[in-house]
């Protein structure tokens, strides 16, 4: 609209002035794009937009009813596994040792019921098995598992924790502990010998 | 000559204007990932006043404590108590049962904020220094505190407020910030003459406090203010106590006025809060060194000095470089137990 249509000389009849503009008004219709929703209101628009936000997909991602599914996490580099539903250990990220996809899809881990502490909460930990060396053997099926367990051993790692409602029968809740891929140390006190090993994101 | 009334003039170019023109922009967000220790707010109007809430966070993938009020606290927190409690009653609830907490005090920011330091030139005059406001703020109207002090003999102290503009907006904000309890180190001396001159013996202990929590757990406030750490000089002399806490700011929770505010009202639904986090993952915390009590035994050191020194000069005396001081701070360092923070 060039404003200088809207301009009237004195004397001049106003009303056709006015209907350009009303017909200018009538022309800035705000549009709904994607995602976004308006409500018209005798004050004026109200736009809103909703953003659907992927979630973010993780390293050790846990949702959990009867069976636990855990996304692929690794720590120092070596893919952790988990025992699947038929006994087997195999990588959260499917695949076989030599890297290839397996045909089976990706493990599902069984949820037991009555392994909680107390107040009905369970873990699913990292636990690793760490060479003389001080390092993990990345041939070794047991070098990184995930496990249930009741209480958070030392050396181990939650990457998650399972409440389970008053009568422990379902899954209340999922809380997700770690969010990374991880590495390790295993600090030792000298003088006394006492070990202990600290994980840490990467 | 046709005549433009007020009424439709009212109606068909201002209402139609008016019903055109965006008023408010709302943004949704919907799925996606809200990472630990995430504050939300939301204003109650039955407690009328300002509520917040924060996303379950993990120290040692054990949860973390907050206190509420009764009334605020949830149906877990009340199973997990066994009972219901006072509706005014402060009660520590797990961030995992999902409580609300009614908003501490506040500190202003800005505009009404008080002077955090003072200081005096060498010809009299005086400064005030404030809490800065954040940039964010400052482009939404946000003004820094406009104050002037003069000082003379003939005039006192005479404190000046500039004018501020009519539609400037107010700040304030409290913090959260999170505590773990563990065990202090304690060190005590013990001096004796030896052959090669005096002998100190140190030994380093681990006191607990009885009221010490096993959980970590999270307080707020109109600010963080921490604690400084001690000298390790110090520490090692026993001139000053070892902590008993570590602590971490989890984040500053900010409320902005509409614009014109006056400094006198209170932060209510008006307010806009805006929240800057500190914290973004689940944490792991351990002490330097693991509490060992076999670490316990006493250290003898040679100080190398003649006979007769004693507790009083022993700080002045681990000041100095030396081989004493040196295997000192060794067997020091080694059994230090102060807490360190890192994310999961």
């Amino acid at each position: 609209m060039n404003l200088d249509d809207l301009i009237v000389k004195r004397g001049d009849p106003v009303l056709p002035a006015w209907r350009r503009l009303l017909e200018w008004v009538r022309g800035l219709k705000i549009i709904a794009g994607p995602g976004i929703r308006l409500n018209m209101t005798p004050q004026g628009v109200v736009a809103t937009l909703e953003r659907e936000v992927p979630p973010w997909q993780h390293p050790w991602k846990t949702s959990a009813g009867d069976v636990a599914n855990i996304r692929a996490g690794t720590v120092r580099g070596i893919t952790a596994r988990v025992k699947d539903l038929g006994g087997k250990l195999r990588r959260l990220d499917g695949r076989d040792s030599d890297g290839a996809l397996s045909d089976d899809g990706l493990p599902q881990m069984e949820v037991d019921f009555n392994l909680h502490d107390e107040r009905g909460r369970a873990w699913l930990v990292v636990r690793l098995k760490i060479g003389e060396d001080g390092g993990l053997d990345p041939d070794d099926p047991e070098a990184v598992i995930v496990e249930q367990v009741d209480e958070i051993p030392e050396g181990a790692h939650a990457v998650a924790l399972i409440q389970f409602d008053e009568s422990r029968s379902t899954v209340e809740e999922v809380f997700q502990i770690s969010h990374h891929n991880l590495d390790f140390a295993v600090s030792e006190d000298q003088e006394t010998g006492a070990s202990r090993t600290l994980f840490f994101p990467v | 000559m046709p005549e433009v009334t007020a009424e439709a003039w009212n109606r068909d170019v201002v209402g139609e204007i008016r019903r055109r023109l965006p008023v408010r922009f709302k943004s949704i967000r919907r799925g996606g990932w809200r990472h630990p220790f995430n504050h939300t707010l939301r204003y109650d109007a039955d407690r009328d006043g300002w509520l917040y809430q924060i996303k379950p966070g993990f120290v040692n993938a054990q949860p973390v404590e907050i206190q509420t009020v009764g009334a605020l606290s949830s149906v877990r927190t009340q199973q997990r108590l066994g009972r219901e409690p006072g509706r005014d009653e402060i009660v520590d609830a797990w961030l995992t049962e999902h409580p609300e907490i009614p908003v501490p005090g506040t500190r202003a920011i800005g505009i009404g904020a008080s002077a955090t330091s003072t200081a005096v030139d060498s010809e009299g005059q005086i400064s005030q220094a404030f809490e800065p406001v954040p940039e964010f703020f400052l482009d939404r109207g946000v003004y820094e505190p406009r104050r002037e002090i003069e000082s003379g003999f003939d005039i006192g102290i005479v404190e000046t407020l500039e004018n501020i503009p009519d539609d400037a907006r107010l700040l304030r904000a409290f913090d959260t910030w999170l505590l773990v309890d563990r065990a202090r180190a304690v060190v005590d001396w013990q001096f004796g003459t030896g052959l090669e001159g005096t002998v100190a013996d140190f030994t380093v202990s681990y006191e607990r406090d009885q009221s010490a929590r096993d959980l970590a757990y999270i307080r707020d406030g109109a600010q963080f203010v921490s604690r400084s750490t001690p000298d390790f000089v110090d520490l090692l002399a026993g001139v000053v106590d070892d902590s008993s806490t570590d602590e971490l700011k989890l984040a500053t929770v900010y409320f902005m006025s509409l614009p014109g505010a006056d400094p006198s009202e209170p932060t209510d639904e008006t307010w806009t809060p805006f929240v800057a986090h500190d914290v973004f993952f689940n944490l792991n915390h351990a002490t330097r060194n693991p509490i060992a009590p076999q670490k316990n035994e006493p250290i003898r050191l040679i100080t190398g000095l003649a006979a007769g020194i004693g507790q009083p000069i022993i700080g002045s005396l681990l000041s100095q470089v030396n081989d004493f001081t040196s295997a000192a701070r060794a067997a020091f360092a080694a059994r230090q137990i102060d807490g360190r923070f890192w994310t999961t």
